[in-house]
Order: C-alpha cells, then sequence, then structure tokens
C-alpha cells in the first residue's frame, strides 16, 4: 500500500509556523499536487514526508506504517529535487544506479534495471554523459530515472519542472502524468503554478501561510472554492471577490438576490459575468488576450472582471450595463469560508 | 602591452633563478680571488657533505610525516566543522588561528611547550608521573617534536580550503543519497572524496613544496639541532649561504631542491589531475 497520511503535522523554524498542524489523506495511486503561493509550506511539507526534516508535532503513516521517527531511506520512497541533485561526477548511468549500488544489488540487476529506466524515459544514447553535458530537460529527465529505478510506490517532487522554458515544460506535464499512470505511483508534486496542479492532478492541496485552505479535485477546487482565499488563487485570472454591505454591493445600490445572511462577501468568475443586463457598471480597464478580452468594471467600490469574446473594443471611463446568473455566485462569511446559497427559486 | 608584466617577471624570478644556476658552477668569490668557473666541483662537494645527507634524510621523512598527517587532518576538520552545530564559527575562526599567526609566534607558543621543567608537555607529564623530557633537545625526539608543530600549523591552513569545497557541494546532494540510504563512509567516497578532488591535489602541491620549505621552525627552535638532527634542507642552505658564506655550494644545493620540487610539482600536476573531476 502506498497511502500518505499525516495526523496533525506541523513544522516551527525557531517561532515561525512553516507547518500549522495538518490532517491530510493522499490516496495510495494519486497524483497530488501540493498547490499554493510562495512561502506557504509546501516545500516543508514534502521534506517531512521525504524525512529530510523532522515533524515538530503529529504523525506520518506511510501505507499504514508510523514512520514518523524512521530516517527517509526506511521510508520506501524516492524524490526528484527541484534542482536535480545529480551527482556531478558520475556519468548519467551510475547517477540512476547510485540508490542501487548502496542497496548492494548485484551487477546483473543493475544493469537491468538501469536498461528498463533509460528506455522508459529515452535515455539510452546519454547513459554516459556527465550532467553537466545535459540540457536542462534531460537532467530533469535522469532525476527522474534515478527516482524510477528504485521501484519505489511513492514519488515525491519539488518543482521537478520549474527551471524549464514553457514548451518543455508542457511536453513534460503530460510524460509526468503519463508515466504516474503507467506505473501506478503515488506522486506528490510540489509546485506553485495553478495550471500545471489543474492539468496534472488527482487531488489539489491548496496551501496558505502553513495552513491547508482545500483538499479536491482541479474540478471541486474550480467550480466550489471551499475559501476567499481559494476563490483569489485559482483561475486566470481568478474570481472577482466583492465586498457586500448588508444586501447591496458595496458603494452602490445594486441589491445581490438570495444573498444567505451571514455572507459578506460574493464572489463570482470572469467567464460567468456578460454585458447583456442590468447592472450598471463603468469599465476600468481592458486588456485583450486573443481569442478573448478580459475588461475590468467598477460597481460602487468594487471590481469584477468580465471574459468577453470577440473583438469590441471599450474605452475606460464607459458605462455597461452587467449580467450574471444566480447560480454562478458564490458566497463567503466574514472568516473568508464559503456559505452555501439557500436552494435557488 | 606585455612588456611591463615580461620585465617584473625577468626581474624578479628568471634572472634569480638563472643566475643561480650559473653561480652553481662558479667558485666563491673572496676579497683577493674573483669567482671562477669549477665546473662540477660545488656538487661534488655536496655529494662528500654529509651534513647534507642528513638534511636530506631528515626532509624526507618530516615531508613524509607531514604531509598526510596534515592533509588528512585539515580533512578530518573540515568534514566535522562543516556541518551544521552550534558555535561553528567560533570553531573555524579556532582551527584558522595558526595560519594568522606569524610563524615566529607560533614557534615561539611550541617552545614554550616543549620547554624542560617548565614547558607545558612537562608539567602535565608531571602530573602523571612520567619521566622528564626534553623533547626537542633530544636527538630522538627533535624532529617529531618539529613536525608536530608543521602539522599543526598547515592543517589549520588547508582546512579553510577543504572547508570553502565543501561548502560549494549542494546540500540536496547528500539528501538525494540519504533518501537512498547512503551511509556517511559511502556518500564519502563516491561522491565527496572525487568532487574534493581538484582542492586535495591544489592542497598536496603545497604541502610538498611548504615540506621543502621548512626553515623559520628550525631557525627559532633547533637551529637544526641537536648535532644536526632536525636540520632541513633550507636550514642547510641558510647556514652554508651565510654562515659559512660558501655561495658557490649554496647555489649547487638550491638548484638540487628547486629541481626537486619543479619534479614533485608536474608529477602531481599530471598524475593527479587525470584523475580529479572538474
Ligand atoms: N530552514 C529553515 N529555517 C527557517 N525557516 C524556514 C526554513 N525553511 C523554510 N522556512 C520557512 O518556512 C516557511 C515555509 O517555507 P517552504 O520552503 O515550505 O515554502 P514553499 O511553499 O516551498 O515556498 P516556495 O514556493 O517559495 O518554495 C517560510 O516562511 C520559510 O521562510
Ligand atoms: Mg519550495
Amino acid at each position: 500500500m502506498s497511502e500518505i497520511e499525516l495526523r496533525g503535522v506541523g513544522k516551527l523554524w525557531g517561532d515561525v509556523v512553516a507547518l500549522s498542524p495538518t490532517n491530510l489523506l493522499i490516496p495510495g495511486g494519486s497524483f497530488t499536487v501540493l498547490l499554493g503561493p510562495s512561502g506557504c509550506g509546501k516545500t516543508t511539507t514534502l521534506r517531512l514526508i521525504a524525512g529530510l526534516d523532522s515533524a515538530s508535532a503529529g504523525q506520518i503513516f506511510v501505507g499504514g506504517r508510523d514512520v514518523t521517527n524512521e530516517p527517509p531511506s526506511h521510508r520506501n520512497l524516492a524524490m526528484v529535487f527541484q534542482n536535480y541533485a545529480l551527482f556531478p561526477h558520475l556519468s548519467v548511468a551510475d547517477n540512476i544506479v547510485f540508490g542501487l549500488q548502496v542497496r548492494k544489488a548485484s551487477k546483473q540487476e543493475q544493469s537491468e534495471r538501469l536498461a528498463r529506466v533509460l528506455a522508459l524515459l529515452g535515455l539510452e544514447k546519454l547513459r554516459d554523459r556527465k550532467p553537466s553535458q545535459l540540457s536542462g530537460g534531460q537532467q530533469q529527465r535522469v532525476a527522474l530515472a534515478r527516482a524510477l529505478v528504485a521501484e519505489t510506490k511513492i514519488c515525491l517532487m519539488d518543482e521537478p519542472l520549474s527551471n524549464l522554458d514553457a514548451q518543455l515544460r508542457q511536453e513534460m506535464r503530460q510524460e509526468l502524468r503519463a508515466l504516474q499512470q503507467k506505473l501506478g505511483l503515488t506522486v506528490v508534486y510540489v509546485t506553485h503554478d495553478q495550471a500545471e496542479a489543474m492539468s496534472m492532478a488527482d487531488l489539489v492541496v491548496l496551501l496558505n501561510r502553513g495552513r491547508v485552505e482545500q483538499v479536491g479535485s482541479p474540478r471541486e477546487i474550480y467550480a466550489r472554492p471551499a475559501t476567499v482565499f481559494a476563490a483569489r488563487f485559482i483561475g486566470t485570472p481568478p474570481m472577482s471577490v466583492m465586498a457586500l454591505d448588508g444586501e447591496t454591493i458595496k458603494g452602490s445600490k445594486f441589491a445581490v438576490a438570495g444573498k444567505p445572511s451571514k455572507a459578506t462577501h460574493v464572489a463570482i468568475r470572469p467567464e460567468h459575468v456578460s454585458l447583456d443586463g442590468d447592472i450598471p457598471a463603468t469599465i476600468t480597464a481592458s486588456e485583450y488576450l486573443g481569442a478573448d478580452s478580459l475588461v475590468r468594471c467598477q460597481i460602487g467600490s468594487e471590481q469584477v472582471a468580465v471574459r468577453i469574446t470577440g473583438q469590441q473594443v471599450f474605452e475606460p471611463g464607459q458605462n455597461v450595463q452587467l449580467a450574471w446568473s444566480p447560480h454562478a455566485l458564490h458566497y463567503f462569511d466574514n472568516d473568508g469560508r464559503r456559505v452555501e446559497q439557500q436552494t435557488p427559486t | 602591452m606585455l612588456l611591463p608584466a615580461l620585465v617584473l617577471l625577468v626581474a624578479f624570478t628568471h634572472y634569480p633563478a638563472v643566475a643561480t644556476i650559473i653561480d652553481s658552477f662558479m667558485s666563491t668569490p673572496k676579497p683577493n680571488r674573483p669567482s671562477v668557473f669549477v665546473g662540477l666541483d660545488n656538487y661534488a662537494s655536496m655529494i662528500e657533505d654529509p651534513i647534507f645527507w642528513q638534511a636530506l634524510r631528515n626532509n624526507l621523512w618530516f615531508a613524509l610525516a607531514t604531509i598526510p598527517l596534515s592533509v588528512g587532518l585539515a580533512l578530518a576538520m573540515a568534514l566535522w566543522v562543516n556541518g551544521p552545530m552550534t558555535g561553528r564559527g567560533f570553531l573555524r575562526m579556532a582551527y584558522f588561528t595558526p595560519t594568522v599567526l606569524p610563524m615566529i609566534a607560533v614557534a615561539n607558543i611550541w617552545l614554550f611547550f616543549y620547554t624542560p621543567t617548565y614547558g607545558l608537555l612537562e608539567q602535565i607529564g608531571g602530573v602523571f608521573g612520567l619521566p622528564s623530557q626534553n623533547w626537542l633537545g633530544d636527538k630522538s625526539t627533535a624532529l617529531a617534536s618539529i613536525t608536530v608543530v608543521a602539522v599543526w600549523k598547515e592543517a589549520g591552513f588547508f582546512m579553510i580550503f577543504y572547508l570553502a569545497a565543501l561548502q560549494g557541494i549542494s546540500p540536496s546532494l547528500r539528501e538525494a543519497a540519504a533518501i537512498e540510504g547512503a551511509g556517511r563512509w559511502f556518500f564519502f567516497r563516491r561522491v565527496l572524496w572525487p568532487l574534493l578532488m581538484p582542492t586535495t591535489i591544489f592542497v598536496l602541491v603545497n604541502a610538498v613544496i611548504n615540506a621543502f620549505r621548512m626553515v623559520d621552525h628550525v631557525v627559532v627552535m633547533t637551529r637544526g639541532g641537536p648535532d644536526n638532527a632536525t636540520s632541513l634542507l633550507l636550514y642547510h642552505l641558510y647556514e652554508v649561504g651565510f654562515k659559512y658564506w660558501d655561495q658557490g655550494y649554496a647555489a649547487a644545493i638550491t638548484v638540487v631542491l628547486l629541481g626537486a620540487l619543479a619534479t614533485v610539482a608536474l608529477v602531481q600536476f599530471f598524475v593527479l589531475d587525470k584523475k580529479a573531476h572538474y
């Protein structure tokens, strides 16, 4: 079994809370992404799972076994480091079999397994090169091969694609995902790039300031953000979150129909707003994006973004009438937590 | 454009070297007898000089002991100090102190350690009821005592180079090895040692040169005695050249010394360099 469970796991660096006590279940065989802004504790969480740092509180289980006090090598997992951590003086082949040599695998087993991962990742031609003679993408593949050759069921990755250019990153995302599914791996993948998270993950763990904001599939998180932070973080551009003043949007006379009583904020995705309605707004800026445009409008004192297809041109200061469906609205209370709508009539 | 550099190089390195080689074939000038060409006479008297052979033997033993000991100690200390621990800065400075202290001061401190009756070693030995020992005055211990001082001084200096090299090695290499379950020894043998190879070569070349350049401790601590037991090549050279004022012979010793050093350096450079990863 290869599921990972954190029970009340926290980490302090002196007075800094890198991770507040957290419960988390990462199912076996899943591609789980730890997502969040810089400094939110993603790397910390991953290193705690790997055993490279020790937890200040709580217990860590891997495959149902308590590994809280076990060294990294007893946790039966592999890791791909952000900088790849390849041994610069060893050839690609020697880098890959390093771990097998540590475990004193027979020469024959070493060469068999080496041949297998070299073929899997298309590295046969590069086997005698030094890491400095490889491109970033090739190095990344070698790092991956070194992790895979151990044939552990769990693979941890810390922003493995962040050093690659956009094109290569796109390719590697698909390759990684395909590989994970083919081998049935449990992958825990750290990134601050939400597009990466959305396109690869079975499960997204959204972190903010050392806290888990939401755990869910990319669709769930996109469709039903659990907190204001999630609403403001997910999506390019993300939801517009507008403060409410009683029934109306702050600074305007527009009353939001069907607002739950506890809600203090209302939010909506740009693609769910259109320009053919009766909500008075003023355009403040517009951005041409090619296939569509992003128009920023003001209602009262609050900002709302609108995504429009087509080639219409808008001037700042122009008055428009916005429209949205009440179903597309999301509500949040004063603590930033989601408030469900009453059953719409 | 090259001229100024060339002039300096010739004036300060090439000219003295060439002049020395020429001098080694000439007799020493005297007030009533100018220097004349004597061929290999100076080299012949070197071969017949028992003190030269003793100094050479002493120096070889001295080199054989100081080089591996100081380099090994430097590496061990650097590995130890490199790990995360409290008071690291203080420790590093403590090791580096021997290097910033002037040689003469160092020698004087150790002179105090070794002094018979009052010295630190004597006093400590006395507590444990050990017999009194004149470390620097006894033919059987004098060279070893000087060797210890040299090792102590060199190790601190070489450690700095190892430490700098270790700091340049990404900590994630150690972590990657830790996940694979590599022990300290395996990691050292397969990763650290090869990555430190360029530093080791550099340090070794320096250690060899220093071993054959050693003179100041000898001057301060023993003056080559007792009975030439601590006379090293450079000290012998100094005595011949400036005490007996036999410059022709001194030039011949210099040529031999330089030749030996150049050979060692070249061998190290070409043999070890092939094994090093950069
Ligand atoms: N070794 C350390 N000593 C002290 N504080 C640390 C240490 N490592 C991390 N922190 C702190 O813990 C917090 C979380 O850091 P972490 O590295 O987990 O962030 P991250 O989510 O990986 O960010 P990034 O996307 O920038 O890599 C940060 O505030 C950071 O300053
Ligand atoms: Mg990080």
